[in-house]
C-alpha cells in the first residue's frame, strides 16, 4: 500500500496522524549494513522515520547456542512486521574495488568475453564457492531475520557497482594510503563479482523462501552499472537510490 | 676362523641388530646421504598420493617448499584445498608413473601435444591428465584451456627454479592412448571420460622402461636446470586395483619391486638419490602399525617416522637452531580491502551524523 508522503513539520503532525488512520501503515523493518543507510535517508527526506536496524551500530546479530544460530534478543526485540534485509550487500566490493597485486578474473559460463588483461584465471566454480563462503554469514543472518519478522521477508539486491573507474580511483583516498594501491579492479570484473554475489543471494533467498527484490531498473545503465546519478562513493549509493528502493519496499509491504 | 666380509659388518648391515632388535620408532634405514637441504633451497615435490604427505611436512617443517601455482588469495583455504591448490608444487594432480612425469615436462614445453587432451562430459570439461584437479570438471572449454596454459607456465617455473625435486614413484600399471601413447593417471572412465578399448590400452611398465623414462626426464630437466638434485622415493601404498588378471597383492609386489629396482638403478646417475620411505613404512618391524585399517592408507605415525628421518638425514641440521625459512608473506589483500570498505563505511557514518 502506497503511503502518501507528508513533509516533517510539527504543524503537520495531526495530518500525519490522520493519514496513518486512513492509510494504516504496515509495520516494516529495514535491516542491513551500510547499504541500508540510503533507504533510511530517503525515508527521512520523505518525512518519516523508518524502523531501521543498522548492523554497523548494533550488536552482532547471530548468537550461537548449542551449534545453532539464534538471533540476538536485542535485535529480535526491534524487529516489527515484515523484514526487508540489505545485510552484507556490499561484501563483493571487498573483492572488486581495488586491484590486488595478483590480478584475477574468471569466465562466466554462457557469457562471451575473455579475461581482463594480465589477470590470472580462477575457475568459475572456485570463484563461486569463494563468494558463497564469504557471504555465508549474511545468509545465516537473513535466515534469522526472516524468522523473526511477520509475513514474508525480503532481501534487497545490493546496488550494481559504479562503472566509472576514474571516479572510483579519485574517491579512494585516505583508506587506501596504507595499502598503496590506487588502481581499481577492471569494471568487467567488478560487474561479474556483483552478478555472482547477486545470483548466490537470489538462490539463497529461494531456499529460505525469502523474497528477492532486484535493483531498481532505473538505477542501472545500459552496461549494467550504477547510473552516475546514484553514486555516493566507491562503495555506497546515495539517498536518491534509497528512494527508489523505498518505493520498491512500499510495493512489497 | 678366517676373516670374511660379514665378520666386521656394521650393525646396519645386520638384520637382527638393525631391524629385529630396536624399538620400531628407532629403526633407521638411512645410512648416508650425500646432500643436505638447507632452509633456503627450493624444494619441489610431485608424485603419487604418498608424495602429498612429503609436500605437507616440508611446508610445515619450515622448508622452502616451492609452490609455483598457489591459490589466489581471494580463495578461502577450504576452497583452495578443494580445488587442489598447494598440494604439490603446481596443480599437477597425482603423477603415478615415470611416463606421466616425462610427458608433463614435454607438454609444458610444447614438445608433445596429446591427440586427445580434453574430455567433455555432461557439459563439463575434464583434463584427461588431471581428471580430479577440478571438482566436477571445468565449466567451459575456454576456462579449461586458459587454466591449463596457466598451469603449464607454473610447471615450467617449477622445473626452472627448483633446487631439489622429490618425486615419489607410485605405479607401474598405466593406461595409455593407442593413438599416441599419452599416459593417463587413471583409467579413462573411472573418474572422467569414457572407456573405449579401441582407444586405450593397458601397460605394466618394466624396470627398464621406468629407468628409461626417468633417465629421459632427468636429462631433459637438467637441460633446463643443470644443478637440480633429485630425490626419489617409492610409494608404499598398495595398488587399489590391478588390471592384470592376478591377485592384487601379487601385482602390488611386482609394481613396488620394479619401482624399487628402478630407483636404485637411477641413483647411479649424478645427483640422483634414493630415500627409503618405502622401507620405513613396509618394514616388518612396525608390525603393520604404519598401515591404517584398510591396510592401504598410511598412518600419520608412519608418515611421521619417515619425515623425522628425512629431516634428520636430508636437511642441514646446523640450521636446526636457526629460525625457519621465512614463510612467504601472507597475501592479506582481502583483509586490507575489507578494512578499506569498513573505513569508507565508517567515514560515511561520520559524514551522515
Amino acid at each position: 500500500m502506497k503511503l502518501p508522503a507528508v513533509p516533517a513539520h510539527p504543524a503537520l503532525e495531526p495530518a500525519r496522524r490522520l493519514l496513518r488512520r486512513v492509510f494504516p501503515s504496515r509495520k516494516i523493518t529495514v535491516i542491513g549494513h551500510s547499504h541500508s543507510w540510503c533507504v533510511g535517508e530517503a525515508a527521512l527526506a520523505q518525512g518519516f522515520v523508518l524502523n531501521h536496524i543498522d548492523l554497523w551500530k548494533s550488536v552482532q546479530p547471530i548468537v550461537e547456542e548449542g551449534g545453532e544460530d539464534r538471533l540476538h534478543p536485542a535485535i529480535a526485540a526491534r524487529i516489527e512486521g515484515r523484514v526487508f534485509s540489505l545485510a552484507g550487500g556490499g561484501y563483493h566490493l571487498a573483492l572488486s574495488a581495488l586491484q590486488a597485486e595478483r590480478r584475477f578474473d574468471f569466465l562466466v559460463p554462457g557469457e562471451a568475453g575473455d579475461l581482463a588483461p594480465g589477470a590470472e584465471i580462477i575457475p568459475y566454480d572456485a570463484a563461486r564457492q569463494a563468494m558463497a563462503a564469504y557471504i555465508r554469514l549474511f545468509v545465516r543472518m537473513l535466515a534469522l531475520f526472516a524468522k523473526a519478522g511477520r509475513g514474508r521477508a525480503y532481501h534487497v539486491q545490493s546496488p550494481p557497482p559504479p562503472g566509472d573507474d576514474a571516479r572510483m580511483a579519485a574517491d579512494l583516498t585516505t583508506p587506501v594510503r596504507t595499502i598503496h594501491v590506487t588502481e581499481v579492479v577492471p569494471r568487467s570484473v567488478r560487474l561479474k563479482l556483483w552478478r555472482l554475489h547477486s545470483q548466490i543471494m537470489r538462490e539463497e533467498c529461494a531456499r529460505l523462501s525469502v523474497g528477492f527484490i532486484p535493483c531498481p531498473p532505473d538505477a542501472i545503465d545500459d552496461d549494467g552499472f550504477l547510473r552516475a546519478a546514484y553514486y555516493l562513493d566507491p562503495v555506497h549509493v546515495n539517498a536518491a537510490y534509497g528512494a527508489l528502493v523505498l518505493e520498491q519496499i512500499r510495493q512489497a509491504a | 676362523m678366517t676373516e670374511h666380509p660379514y665378520a666386521n659388518a656394521p650393525d646396519y648391515a645386520r638384520w637382527s641388530r638393525a631391524v629385529g632388535r630396536p624399538a620400531p620408532a628407532d629403526v633407521d634405514p638411512v645410512v648416508r646421504l650425500s646432500f643436505k637441504i638447507s632452509r633456503t633451497d627450493k624444494v619441489a615435490a610431485a608424485g603419487s598420493c604418498f608424495a602429498q604427505h612429503i609436500s605437507r611436512h616440508l611446508r610445515e617443517g619450515g622448508f622452502s617448499f616451492l609452490v609455483t601455482e598457489p591459490a589466489h588469495p581471494i580463495l578461502p583455504a577450504e576452497v583452495a584445498e578443494a580445488f587442489n591448490y598447494g598440494v604439490f608444487t603446481a596443480r599437477f594432480g597425482n603423477l603415478y608413473t615415470a611416463r606421466q612425469l616425462l610427458q608433463l615436462l614435454r607438454r609444458a614445453y610444447g614438445r608433445f601435444t596429446p591427440a586427445e587432451d580434453v574430455w567433455e562430459q555432461d557439459g563439463r570439461f575434464f583434463d584427461p591428465f588431471r581428471p580430479s584437479i577440478q571438482p566436477g570438471g571445468f565449466a567451459t572449454a575456454r576456462e579449461y584451456e586458459l587454466d591449463r596454459r596457466q598451469h603449464f607456465a607454473a610447471v615450467r617455473r617449477a622445473f626452472e627454479e627448483m633446487d631439489y625435486f622429490v618425486f615419489t614413484l607410485g605405479l607401474t600399471e598405466c593406461w595409455v592412448s593407442k593413438l599416441d601413447g599419452a599416459a593417463y593417471p587413471v583409467c579413462p572412465g573411472t573418474v572422467a571420460g569414457e572407456f573405449d578399448p579401441e582407444r586405450y590400452g593397458f601397460v605394466n611398465f618394466t624396470a627398464e622402461e621406468v629407468v628409461a623414462d626417468m633417465t629421459a626426464f632427468i636429462d631433459e630437466l637438467r637441460a633446463i636446470n643443470p644443478g637440480v638434485r633429485i630425490i626419489l622415493t617409492v610409494s608404499p601404498v598398495p595398488l587399489a586395483a590391478t588390471a592384470e588378471d592376478r591377485h592384487v597383492l601379487v601385482s602390488t609386489a611386482y609394481s613396488k619391486a620394479v619401482l624399487r629396482v628402478a630407483a636404485d638403478t637411477l641413483t647411479r646417475l649424478k645427483d640422483v638419490f634414493y630415500f627409503p620411505s618405502y622401507e620405513v613404512i613396509t618394514g616388518p618391524f612396525s608390525r603393520g602399525a604404519y598401515f591404517a585399517e584398510d591396510l592401504r592408507s598410511i598412518t600419520e605415525e608412519g608418515v611421521g617416522h619417515v619425515m623425522r628421518l628425512f629431516f634428520q638425514h636430508a636437511t642441514d641440521q646446523s640450521e636446526a637452531a636457526a629460525p625457519a625459512a621465512a614463510p612467504p608473506p601472507k597475501d592479506d589483500f582481502l583483509e586490507k580491502m575489507q578494512g578499506v570498505v569498513k573505513t569508507l563505511c565508517d567515514e560515511e557514518q561520520l559524514d551522515s551524523a
